[in-house]
């Protein structure tokens, strides 16, 4: 065993460190779903990518810094560190381009990775329907072909970033005839095609980016199929992995929430809060431990298993109880929000706890998780799976 | 950065597997309940054989030099063997504190015995506290005040205290004698202490690992309505649940281990997170073994009492599972205000 940082990783993380606090935007941003937010987001996006901070982790060939694991974490643990803002496009950057690096043509990856890459496309993910959550394989839009196009019938749903993307990657039913897992093909489509419909789904803490995606009669070439086709199922695992795999600094942030509950603690606490609150510090130090040896574990090439499932299991567990504390401390407190109309999003404290729940849910819920730990690592019985 | 055991680690690991499966089968472990001593002697020589009471004894004193983590494969493995020796104590937390706290002269006269398994150490750190395997100990470390002393076997009255684990010995140590202070016990009790926090959290995760994988064994065979209980959701979740504690508290006590044998300023409080870590996945994997295993765990005859019971007396051993968890509060207060805070933060 040795968990010491290397002496290039140190450096690397003072580099990130002063670029990131010396450029860093000044105020909180408007959310992204309003015309003047999205503008801040996109020029922070701009001196990202100017700075080359837009996806470190890319290969340099697709015009990233080819970051290792390791540097990756560190480059997220310093943004996460500094609360800097969300990123708009991270759909694109670490869920749909990678999958395009992965399984797309040359062709293709020359297409679209460049364009996400400096934010002139935001892209959203369009796998969730409204009759296929947890059973995702159950998707029912379809994808007919005509002549050299896809001719897409259907509707998707919990689209995030769906009210500012420009393109979508989506899993769309090919052969109705097939197994369920079998019969998916995974396409790119632009959200201007004609027969696109983009409707804003508001939370139900007010935030706003969602979005329903209704598609009819969208026709969208078939050239924007990634990987072969009636294989997208296989293809979508590459980023349905990212998502619940490398955490992107959450466990900077749950440490960081630590704090601040710590802090609300006052002068005096009572020995209840303290020994609830040192519990929550055990396991985000634990989290924090996990999500080291998961990087290490990739870094080496090694199979991860079932760690990057425990990993979100976890993580969501931890975080939703770390907030229900906050609420515990606030007390009568904990309801109290500034006047406003009903649909206007939550203050920060409000916000987070209800985001925290809702990480209960997406990405695969708690449940979806634990079979997959309960298979995978325990090796007990499938769940039916048609 | 590496979180796997070395090579070597690894293969003093699989030794211990080894020895522990020749001599604590809980066959064995239950014809030892009915003697009073209840430690099988050959077990010790096999421990002293792999060197484990030398891993913290430097070479100048004839012992290995190792560090803690060398230690770590072996105590979570007489976890997962529910091992009735008080290992932690003996080869660990014992050696421990004579080699941090001795005297050069106290280190000269013991530690070579310690090392080479002719002297067999106990230690109790928490004043009047119960010291495991007295009995069969030739130093007994007591605290008295915040300090710590050593006795001589032949210097104490032991009264055995019964437990509800019929493997364990415990007892009340009365010292008839002054003993030997060990000097420097007062400042750096902390270090003894990190040493059991992290040595008692991987033995309690080797028992939780054991309850886990003993308990989704069973839920492939036991069949119910016509299937295995193991393809019902809710037997299901509750197993992923427990794993995934016992992973990530694995993970943890592992990593505060390293923190403490590097000597990192965090390494005491870290211990103390990788206990609490360690406990609460111990109680969760606890309640889920019996539960799902149903009347049969419940039966004096079936062996998932001695992981049951060791696993319930652990988590409140060495310090108590609420003291623990209200200190690591303290901490997080004090990390909280040394902490820059973000000023969008509200």
């Amino acid at each position: 065993m040795d968990l010491m940082f290397s002496d290039d990783l140190v450096a690397f993380r003072a580099e990130v460190r002063a670029w990131l606090e010396s450029n860093r935007p000044k105020g909180r941003f408007q959310p992204y779903y309003t015309e003047d937010g999205l503008a801040q987001h996109l020029e922070w996006e701009a001196r990202l990518f100017a700075a080359g901070y837009s996806a470190p982790g890319w290969p340099k060939e697709f015009g990233g810094l080819g970051l290792d694991h390791w540097h990756q974490l560190i480059y997220d643990e310093e943004y996460a560190r500094l609360n800097l803002p969300e990123r708009v496009n991270k759909m694109g950057l670490l869920h749909g381009g990678p999958t395009v690096m992965a399984h797309g043509t040359p062709d293709q990856q020359e297409a679209w990775l460049p364009s996400i890459l400096n934010n002139s496309d935001i892209w959203c993910q369009g796998f969730s329907e409204p009759d296929a959550g947890s059973d995702l394989a159950g998707l029912r839009t379809t994808g007919r072909i005509e002549g050299d196009q896809l001719v897409l019938n259907g509707q998707k749903t919990w689209t995030s970033f769906g009210v500012i993307a420009t393109k979508m990657f989506a899993l769309v039913r090919t052969d109705r005839e097939a197994p369920k897992h079998r019969g998916i093909s995974f396409v790119i489509l632009d959200l201007d095609t004609e027969g696109v419909e983009v409707r804003p789904l508001r939370q139900l803490h007010g935030h706003a980016g969602f979005a329903e995606v209704f598609l009819t009669e969208a026709a969208v070439p078939l050239a924007n199929v990634v990987g072969p086709h009636n294989e997208g199922w296989r293809i979508a695992q590459t980023s349905l992995k990212l998502e619940r795999g490398m955490g992107r600094g959450t466990h900077t942030r749950m440490l960081h929430t630590v704090d601040e509950i710590a802090r609300r603690l006052g002068a005096d606490p009572d020995t209840g809060s303290l020994e609830r609150l040192g519990s929550h510090r055990a396991w985000a130090f634990a989290y924090e431990q996990a999500t080291y040896e998961l990087t290490d574990i990739m870094s080496r090439g090694r199979d991860e298993g079932a760690l990057p499932s425990v990993l979100k299991l976890r993580l969501s567990e931890i975080l939703t109880g770390i907030r229900e504390e906050e609420r515990n401390i606030l007390g009568e407190r904990a309801e109290q929000i500034p006047a406003g109309p009903p649909e206007v999003p939550l203050p920060p404290t409000q916000r987070e706890y209800w985001h925290a729940r809702a990480g209960e849910i997406y990405a695969g819920t708690t449940e979806i998780q634990k079979n997959i730990i309960s298979e995978t690592a325990l090796g007990l019985p499938r769940e039916p799976r048609s | 950065m590496r979180y796997a055991f070395s090579p070597e680690q690894q293969a003093f690991g699989e030794s211990a597997t080894d020895l522990f499966a020749r001599h604590c089968s809980p066959g064995a472990q239950r014809l030892s309940w009915m003697d009073d001593s209840g430690r099988d002697p050959s077990l010790w020589r096999g421990v002293v054989d792999l060197g484990a009471p030398a891993i913290l004894v430097s070479e100048e004193y004839d012992g290995i030099a190792g560090t803690e983590c060398d230690l770590l494969p072996v105590l979570e493995e007489a976890g997962r063997q529910a091992v009735p020796d008080a290992l932690l104590e003996s080869v660990f937390v014992g050696p421990f504190a004579i080699v941090a706290c001795g005297s050069e002269d106290q280190r000269r006269r013991w530690l070579p015995a310690i090392a080479s398994g002719e002297s067999r150490v106990t230690i109790a750190l928490s004043d009047g506290g119960l010291a495991p395997d007295a009995h069969v100990s030739d130093l007994i470390v007591l605290a008295r005040d915040g300090q710590l002393r050593v006795h001589q076997a032949g210097e104490v009255a032991l009264e055995r205290v019964h437990v509800e684990d019929p493997s364990r010995r415990l007892f009340q140590v009365s010292p008839r004698t002054e003993g030997e202070l060990l000097p420097s016990s007062g400042d750096l009790r902390d270090q003894v202490v990190a040493r059991e926090l992290v040595g008692s959290a991987a033995v309690l995760n080797g028992i939780a690992s054991h309850l886990v994988s003993a308990t989704v064994a069973y839920a492939k065979e036991r069949q119910q309505f016509g299937r295995l209980i193991g393809s019902f959701q809710s037997v299901k979740h509750l197993l992923a649940d427990a794993f995934s504690k016992v992973e990530l508290a694995t993970t943890a006590a592992r990593a505060a281990t390293w923190r403490v044998a590097a000597a990192d300023p965090e390494g005491l409080a870290s211990a103390r997170l990788a206990r609490i870590c360690a406990v609460e996945a111990e109680f969760v994997a606890n309640k889920v073994a019996l539960q799902v295993h149903g009347g049969i765990g419940f039966t004096f005859e079936h062996d998932l009492q001695l992981w049951l019971k060791r696993g319930k007396a652990l988590e409140q051993s060495h310090g108590g599972r609420h003291r623990v968890a209200r200190t690591a509060g303290l901490d997080a207060v004090a990390c909280a205000q040394r902490a820059p805070q973000n000023e969008e933060d509200d």
